[in-house]
C-alpha cells in the first residue's frame, strides 16, 4: 500500500512539474511554443492545423498575420510573418506571442497580479523600460492622453533583442508580450 | 538681546534655504542653472567667462561643447550645443548638466547615496528606463554594481513639439553616485516657407 502511494506521489509531482515546465514565460516564448517557430512546427506540436487568416497588411497580402490559439488549455495570440526561402518561396513564423492566462509564470514567479517593484527586482542587471500608457483618440491634432492606471514594463538582456514586455493595471501585471525589439521599432 | 537673536537666528535660517534653492535638483536644470540656457545668460549669472574649447564633435567644429567649472561652490561639468537663432547666427545653449556633490537633492530628497527603490517610487507617472552600466552619448560604461536610472519627465513620450528632459541618475551597488541632466530643446530657428 506504502509503494503504491509513493508511485501515486512520484507520478503526480511529475505531472505537475511537466505542466508548470508548459506555462513558463521566458524571452523565447511560452513553454514549448517559441519565437520564431514555424508555423508547420506548431502545427505539429499541436497537433492540428492553424489557418492564417487574418493578414495583418493589405498591400502585400498576408505578409503579417495572427492566430488565436488554445494551448495546453490557455489562450495564446500569435503573430506571424513571412520568411523567404526563395523569391517565390515562403513560410510563416512566430514574431509575437501574447497571453493574459493566470497559469503562465516567468521562473522567478511574476504572473498575473504581481506587482512592478517585483519585476524590477526579478531583472536586476536587465534593461527595463517603465513606460506609462497613453491613450489616443481618433482626433488627429489631440495630444494623446496618459493614461493613471495603465502601464508597461519591457524587460531585455541587452540593448536590443527578445523582451517580456509586462502590461500593467494598478502597478499589477494583467498580461503578457514576447517579442524581438530593435532600436528603430522604439 | 533676544531681538538680535532673533534677527540672527532669521538670517540663517533663510540663508540655508536659500543656499538649499541653489542644489535643487529638478528636470530643467540645478537651482538657477537652466537648461536651454545660452552661454550668454549663463556667463551673466555665474559673473565670469566660459571658455568652450572642448569640442565634442570634430567635424563641424564646435557643434557640442563642454566646460567643467565651480558653481555655488560645486563642482559641475556643462554640456552645451550650438543653436541657429537666424540663418548663419548662433549661440551655444546650455544642454546637460553633470555633478556628484552630495549637496545636491531633488525636492523629494533624492541625492548621493539613495537608494534604487526609493527612486523609482519617487517617480511613479513617469517613464524611466533601468540599465547595467553607465550610460552616455557613445558608449555605455560597463562594469561590476554600476547601473544607470533615466526618468523622463512627462512630455517625453508625447507627440507635442517642445523641450523634452531627462534626469539620468547613475548607481553603484544600487546607490546614486553623480546625475547628469539632460534637455532636448526645440529648434530656434525661424520657419521659412518654401
Amino acid at each position: 500500500m506504502k509503494k503504491i502511494f509513493l508511485l501515486l506521489c512520484i507520478v503526480a509531482s511529475t505531472t505537475v512539474t511537466a505542466q508548470n515546465k508548459d506555462y513558463i514565460i521566458s524571452m523565447e516564448g511560452i513553454g514549448a511554443i517559441k519565437l520564431n517557430m514555424k508555423q508547420a512546427e506548431l502545427e505539429k506540436l499541436l497537433k492540428k492545423k492553424i489557418p492564417l487568416t487574418n493578414p495583418m497588411d493589405t498591400v502585400s497580402g498576408s505578409w503579417q498575420d495572427s492566430a488565436k490559439i488554445r494551448y495546453k488549455n490557455i489562450d495564446i495570440e500569435l503573430r506571424f510573418q513571412r520568411g523567404y526561402v526563395t523569391n517565390d518561396s515562403f513560410y510563416m513564423f512566430i514574431t509575437w506571442i501574447g497571453t493574459s492566462s493566470p497559469l503562465c509564470k516567468t521562473i522567478t514567479g511574476i504572473g498575473i497580479g504581481s506587482d512592478k517593484l517585483k519585476i524590477i527586482s526579478a531583472y536586476d542587471g536587465y534593461y527595463l523600460s517603465i513606460q506609462p500608457s497613453y491613450l489616443f483618440s481618433n482626433k488627429e491634432e489631440e495630444i494623446p492622453e496618459r493614461s493613471k492606471t495603465m502601464s508597461t514594463i519591457s524587460v531585455r538582456k541587452e540593448e536590443e533583442g527578445y523582451t517580456i514586455l509586462f502590461n500593467l493595471f494598478k502597478n499589477k501585471v494583467v498580461s503578457f508580450e514576447i517579442f524581438p525589439l530593435y532600436d528603430d521599432e522604439e | 538681546m533676544k531681538k538680535i537673536c532673533l534677527f540672527l537666528f532669521i538670517t540663517v535660517a533663510l540663508q540655508a534655504f536659500a543656499q538649499n534653492k541653489d542644489y535643487i535638483i529638478s528636470m530643467e536644470g540645478l537651482g538657477t542653472l537652466k537648461l536651454g540656457m545660452t552661454q550668454a545668460d549663463l556667463e551673466k549669472l555665474l559673473n565670469q567667462k566660459i571658455v568652450l574649447d572642448n569640442h565634442l564633435d570634430t567635424i563641424i567644429d564646435s557643434y557640442l561643447d563642454t566646460a567643467k567649472l565651480k558653481y555655488k561652490g560645486i563642482n559641475v561639468q556643462l554640456e552645451f550645443n550650438r543653436s541657429y537663432y537666424a540663418p548663419n547666427v548662433f549661440h551655444m545653449r546650455l544642454i546637460g548638466i553633470r555633478a556628484s556633490s552630495p549637496l545636491c537633492k531633488t525636492a523629494s530628497g533624492i541625492s548621493i547615496g539613495t537608494d534604487q527603490l526609493k527612486i523609482i517610487t519617487a517617480y511613479p507617472n513617469n517613464g524611466m528606463v533601468i540599465q547595467p552600466g553607465y550610460y552616455n552619448y557613445y558608449e555605455t560604461e560597463k562594469g561590476k554594481g554600476k547601473s544607470t536610472i533615466s526618468i523622463m519627465d512627462d512630455s517625453a513620450n508625447q507627440t507635442k513639439a517642445g523641450n523634452t528632459y531627462i534626469m539620468r541618475l547613475f548607481l553603484l551597488n544600487k546607490k546614486v553616485v553623480s546625475f547628469e541632466l539632460k534637455a532636448q530643446l526645440i529648434d530656434e530657428r525661424p520657419i521659412v516657407d518654401e
